[in-house]
């Protein structure tokens, strides 16, 4: 891709969060880099935020969380009904960077993502 | 239209309207896609445009990154039209009283699914497509060019779909 966010490391180290009614907790695949990095409390709190459309179909979107975020399948998919029925999804939480690389690439498939600060 | 599945390619096999739908797209996208951003519909620049942040949030929150990510969605306006000026080629020889096999590398599968994308959101905004009019019963639309427009983002749909599940399969 393209780009002008920056980001020229292969994006291997995505922190996701996966919430439940009642916690929320991360599952996250970290590299050396992003434990020693020294993050101000304005780089860490950023949100990836996906809103429902009429248009995207679901296989679609289920895809491209898939492609884009590293999810499985059943991850991908339950976003994409959180999208689907309650209008948006928390799909990933990041420093600044990088969740604005995250919804360039998620806009790239067409997916309405925001960015959000926390 | 059939699958076939290749060790490095897709190839769909299209019947003549299917192949006359895929035409059309390519040759409105190529058209879209060329168009420079200010002579485009209000709700095309609109799309190409796109939007860092919520609606809600404060339009001068991180102008400078909603400025880059302006820049990135022309960037790939202009890939995109070299990807769709290459798949037009193939049809050149296309006699539309025949079927036709459109094939491209599985490394383009995901610009297909964009590429279409663009298309199926371009369509949506252009002609103000809404939750409603997407549980349309298709036989009971009249002739009209919102209706032609639900064909087309129902066929390209199809593509979509076809084309993800194809992915997930590895020719022996």
């Amino acid at each position: 891709m393209h780009g002008a966010s920056g980001l020229t490391q292969p994006y291997h180290d995505i922190k996701l969060l996966f919430m439940s009614e009642t916690e929320i907790y991360g599952a996250t695949i970290t590299t050396p880099d992003l434990q020693t990095e020294n993050l101000s409390s304005f780089d860490q709190g950023w949100s990836v935020l996906v809103w429902n459309d009429p248009i995207n179909l679901m296989d679609y979107v289920v895809y491209v969380f898939q492609k884009v975020l590293h999810m499985n399948r059943s991850q991908a998919t339950k976003h994409m009904m959180e999208v689907h029925q309650q209008g948006k999804s928390l799909v990933a939480h990041e420093n600044r960077e990088k969740a604005e690389h995250l919804v360039h690439q998620l806009q790239s498939y067409g997916l309405t993502a925001t960015l959000q600060g926390l | 239209m059939k699958i076939e599945i290749h060790k490095e390619a897709i190839s769909l096999h299209l019947h003549r309207s299917e192949a006359i739908w895929l035409l059309n797209t390519f040759r409105c996208l190529q058209q879209s896609y060329e168009t420079p951003i200010e002579r485009l519909t209000d709700q095309e620049r609109s799309y190409w445009k796109g939007s860092l942040l919520d609606p809600h949030a404060s339009s001068s929150q991180l102008k400078n990154e909603s400025e880059a990510l302006e820049l990135e969605r022309l960037i790939w306006k202009g890939d995109r039209l070299k990807i769709v000026n290459r798949w037009l080629d193939q049809f050149n020889d296309f006699n539309p009283k025949q079927e036709f096999e459109f094939k491209f590398l599985k490394e383009e599968a995901d610009a297909l699914l964009q590429i279409t994308n663009d298309r199926r959101l371009l369509l949506a905004a252009n002609h103000q497509i809404r939750e409603e009019d997407m549980h349309h019963d298709l036989e009971k639309l009249h002739q009209n060019p919102k209706a032609e427009a639900l064909f087309e983002i129902d066929f390209l749909a199809f593509v979509q779909s076809a084309v993800i599940h194809s992915l997930e399969y590895e020719p022996e």
